[in-house]
């Protein structure tokens, strides 16, 4: 039973408390915001590997995003299933076999919410919106940068070890690694240097 | 010697009734705000009635406060000062800023052992349509969504996933703009944050010493806040803030009416008398008055409401005229005595009084409690100022009274007009005008809802807006209160209420609800889901088959899962009474009502809900009921606006009648006519000025009667238009004018429409009563002229 309750913390996890690191290290979120391109309209294909101890094999999928700051990321899954997801800042909604859209339930949790905001936020560059939470350190990349991200607060610290970004002008990678082994990657890929406003099918899930 | 003794009784009646009234205030509250008592039953069954007056008081003494600020941690720095100075002294049951942590951990732990048979709604459904291909789908997607994907140690607990399901399933599903941040509950948006404080008042939001205390901490917290930072402010949200508004125009209105009436009163009585001694009589007769006013309202409903005691303020006015035909008839007769005075003014003003408690005990047979305790108030008033003019003013009035006046010369100059335009002329040209303003009659339009009694407080309803902006939650009125002989059956009545509301749910006619069945199914829904969960795990391909060919489940956990399955086969369901003892259920607990002869539940809906769709409902559950008293008040507006018109007719019947037996059907013509054609102008004109019409229009032309008939019997009885009698009645007049005039300007919808209406229509009447003196007939002229003794 103590399992699911921890487990169910995992879900409800990151209520975080109000202290900051003792001398936050500024820095890395500085350098890396100003090398960010924060452009309105992100197109990009993603990679998504969740790697879980209990399973055999990590669960993968993969599809394409769009990215409209300020409203949301429609996040459309092509493999293994064709499922559509419009990720709000307060909400998440689904489409699924000509059905939808359905509210997806963990939105009303307040942690699912802190973790679907630092989804958009390291998504959309805007790192400097995760320093309230966590210390940066610089780590050495080839080409870009790469940064490691710790929990600053206590009850982040339950749940995540760390979460790593990298990229150049955009973030093309998140590595977020959890306490108990489990780890969740996002790659991302044929980034659209220029890329086309929403057209109107793409317009219409916004609309919801 | 007989009038004396009876003088001194009455007197020491009123010492009598004014130390019972000082002994009544100083033992408790005796004053009521809250506009709801002023209205009628519904009529539902007792304990239904009982169970829904707690769910609302409970709804009632709810407080949102929201303090916002430009950056977060101002915001956070200005609520927790903010709570900390509210939550001393007992002002509230419960104020919470922080959010328990706890609560939120312990959901997990309370629901652990029942998850067998705990489903949510969707996969309820799902299970029960026997799609399990569907199933399936949402169960891979739950494992494949890109966010809040289950965790190993989740999956080893609950590979189906189903208590999870059902936990999420249990918060609100509508977006909700407020997020539980370090504890805060913070709404952001583009003028900073807002951090939510959330209250339950210890007492009614309507109790007046509720109201200061409050009230003055509330001021004091604002002005903290804006003191503290510039850019800070803290905002207020619920029933009280209303409440507290709606009493302090009242009292605003009533010191407004009272002391302007009063002060109208003392400049006339100077202006004619030109002595302070009428002036003190006439005070002694309206303090009489309103002494018996009060006490009367006590005796029969143990306290006064504040509405009634704006319209008493009123009574004022009214109460003035017996002595103002007093002192017109001794300016009159300078050199008459005291009895002669009194002897020449008794008839009328007897017949005055009669036909106003006609009047009043019209609304009396109403069964409106508001208009009620008015009309008890006034009735009492009026024979109280009768009694003290007839009883007491002889006494005091020794000598005659002031020099003759300017004021009756004036008056026998008009007196004299009208004598010479009089009968024909003045029929005709009141017909010509009843006919102009009659015509406004057709641009009537009605009003009958709660707006009528709520003072219109812009800043009050500015905020409230704002705040249910900001939080994007709009909490329907009605509500639905479900009965049941125990807590399963009640639960079982419940879930036949939510099944119907689904549909609703689906076309967004409701947000959402709120239910405790949510919370603990019924026994009888609990087996079913367990029976569910049975045919998942024993039919032909296991959910499980394809966790652990398509994302490699362990065949371990399946195993494991179903011996936790088995093992749990003779556990009893999870219980209400248990859920309501744990922790879990602490904001949830004032839905469940333990009543007598059996246990009521509350359903809360969101959402912008249309009554009747949600009373189709409920006709078709038997133990659901729909309660929603902002909508029965419409009903009940125009139902009692309908009433009051057929009691005023009758009154108005009643009223001709007892003239008839004293004037003859003419003169009784003559008199009528006058409050006639004074309620036509009124409500023509009231056409014009594109007013709304209700109830309490209806009740002034069931004064205007009382007064316009009063004002008609002084000139029938004085047998002409005679100087003094239209100095009196002038009099009166204008100082009903006056208070009824001051009482049109008040916030209150429904004290507006009442002084307006009364406003014109005395207006109207006063310039008419001369016409009571027409159509006397000779004989009984000379009666009159001979019969003052």
């Amino acid at each position: 039973m103590g399992q699911l309750v921890k487990a169910v913390l995992v879900v409800l996890f990151m209520i975080s408390g109000s202290c900051r690191a003792a001398a936050p290290d500024d820095q890395p979120f500085e350098t890396i915001q100003g090398q960010l391109d924060r452009r309105a309209v992100l197109r990009a294909d993603f990679h998504q590997e969740r790697h879980l101890e209990i399973l055999k094999r990590p669960l993968q999928s993969s599809g394409t995003m769009l990215l409209l700051r300020d409203e949301g990321v429609l996040w459309r899954v092509t493999e293994p299933y064709e499922v559509t997801y419009l990720i709000r800042a307060d909400e998440i909604l689904e489409w699924e076999g000509g059905n939808g859209p359905r509210r997806v339930g963990m939105t009303a949790v307040p942690a699912f919410r802190l973790m679907t905001e630092m989804f958009l936020a390291a998504l959309g560059g805007n790192l400097s919106s995760l320093r309230e939470n966590f210390s940066a350190e610089t780590l050495p990349a080839e080409t870009g940068w790469r940064v490691r991200l710790l929990p600053a607060v206590e009850t982040l610290a339950q749940v995540i070890a760390s979460l790593e970004v990298a990229g150049d002008s955009y973030v093309r990678e998140v590595l977020l690694k959890e306490v108990r082994g489990d780890s969740m990657s996002f790659t991302f890929s044929n980034l659209d240097a220029d890329p086309a406003g929403p057209d109107e099918a793409e317009r219409s899930y916004f609309a919801h | 010697m007989h009038t004396r003794a009876m003088a001194v009784v009455w007197l020491i009646i009123v010492v009598g009734g004014a130390l019972w009234l000082l002994l009544r205030i100083a033992s408790g509250p005796v004053i009521d705000a809250d506009l709801l008592s002023l209205l009628p039953r519904a009529a539902q069954a007792p304990a239904v009635q009982a169970a829904a007056d707690k769910v609302i008081s409970a709804q009632e003494r709810r407080l949102l406060l929201v303090v916002s600020a430009v950056e977060e941690s101002a915001a956070r720095k200005a609520a927790q000062s903010t709570y900390e100075a509210l939550a001393e002294g007992g002002l509230f049951d419960r104020l919470e800023l922080r959010s328990d942590l706890a609560r939120f951990e312990g959901l997990g732990r309370f629901y652990f052992p029942h998850r067998f048979q705990l489903l949510s709604e969707d996969a309820r459904r799902l299970l029960l349509s026997g799609d399990e291909k569907a199933f399936e789908r949402h169960l891979l997607l739950r494992y494949l969504s890109p966010l809040g994907s289950p965790g190993s140690s989740l999956i080893e607990a609950d590979p189906l996933l189903l208590l999870p399901d059902f936990l999420s399933s249990l918060r609100a599903a509508q977006p909700s703009k407020i997020r539980l941040k370090e504890g805060f509950l913070t709404v952001q948006d583009e003028d900073g944050f807002h951090v939510l404080i959330v209250g339950v008042l210890a007492a009614s939001p309507f109790s007046v010493a509720n109201q200061e205390a409050l009230g003055a901490r509330l001021r004091e917290a604002r002005a903290h806040v804006a003191q503290q930072n510039p850019k800070a402010s803290l905002m207020v949200a619920g029933v009280f803030p209303y409440a507290a508004a709606g009493t302090e125009a009242a009292r605003r209105e009533i010191s407004i009416v009272g002391s302007g009436s009063l002060l109208g009163i003392l400049l006339l009585f100077l202006a004619v008398f030109r002595s302070l001694r009428p002036f003190l009589m006439a005070g002694l007769a309206i303090a009489s008055g309103c002494l018996a006013g009060f006490v009367s309202c006590f005796a029969i409903f143990g306290e006064v409401h504040l509405l009634t005691l704006v319209f008493g303020a009123s009574l004022v006015g009214i109460s003035v005229d017996y002595a103002f035909h007093y002192f017109c008839a001794a300016l009159d007769k300078e050199n008459s005595d005291a009895g002669s005075v009194l002897g020449e003014i008794f008839p009328g003003i007897t017949l005055g009084l009669l036909t106003s408690i006609i009047g009043f005990s019209g609304i009396l047979l109403g069964s409106f409690p508001g208009l009620r305790e008015m009309a008890v108030f006034s009735s009492f008033g009026l024979v109280a100022a009768w009694l003290s003019v007839v009883l007491l003013f002889p006494l005091l009035r020794q000598e005659a009274a002031a020099r003759p006046s300017r004021a009756l010369s004036w008056a026998s100059t008009c007196a004299r007009l009208w004598s010479r335009s009089a009968g024909a002329t003045a029929f005709a040209g009141c017909g010509i005008v009843v006919l102009i303003l009659a015509a406004g009659a057709f641009n009537l339009t009605p009003l009958n809802d709660f707006r009528l009694l709520q003072a219109h407080d812009r800043v009050v309803q500015a905020e409230e807006q704002r705040v249910r902006a900001l939080l994007g939650q709009a909490p329907a009125r009605q509500f639905f209160l479900v009965a049941g002989a125990d807590a399963a059956d009640l639960l079982e009545n419940e879930e036949a209420l939510t099944t119907a509301l689904s549909p609703l749910l689906e076309n967004g006619e409701v947000t959402g609800y709120t239910a405790l069945s949510r919370f603990v199914p019924s026994p009888a829904r609990q087996q079913v889901n367990r029976a569910l969960i049975r045919g998942l795990l024993s039919g032909e391909s296991s959910p499980f088959d394809l966790l652990e060919d398509q994302l490699g489940l362990p065949e371990s956990l399946r195993t494991s899962y179903e011996d936790a399955f088995a093992a749990t086969a003779a556990q009893p369901p999870l219980m209400l009474a248990d859920w309501l003892a744990s922790p879990v259920s602490a904001s949830l607990r004032e839905l469940w009502l333990d009543g007598r002869g059996g246990v009521f539940s509350a359903v809360m809906l969101t959402g912008r809900t249309e009554s009747a769709v949600l009373r189709e409902i409920a006709e078709k559950l038997p133990a659901v009921h729909l309660i929603d008293r902002v909508g029965e008040l419409s009903g009940i507006f125009s139902t009692y606006r309908d009433q009051a018109l057929w009691l005023t007719l009758a009154s108005y019947i009643v009223v001709a009648v007892v003239l008839a037996l004293r004037y003859g059907l003419k003169g009784a013509c003559s008199v009528m006519a006058v409050p006639l054609t004074a309620g036509l102008v009124a409500f023509g004109a009231l056409g014009y000025l594109s007013e709304p019409i209700s109830l309490f229009n209806v009740m002034a032309l069931l004064l205007i009667l009382g007064i316009g008939v009063d004002y008609a019997i002084f000139f029938r009885e004085a047998g002409a238009v005679k100087a003094s009698t239209l100095l009196a009645v002038a009099l009166s007049a204008l100082t009903t004018l006056l208070a009824f005039g001051l009482l049109s300007v008040s916030a209150t919808m429904a004290v507006h429409s009442f002084g307006l209406t009364l406003l014109i229509g005395i207006a109207a009447a006063f310039l008419l009563a001369p016409i009571g003196a027409l159509l006397i007939a000779p004989q009984r002229k000379a009666h009159l002229d001979g019969a003052v003794t």
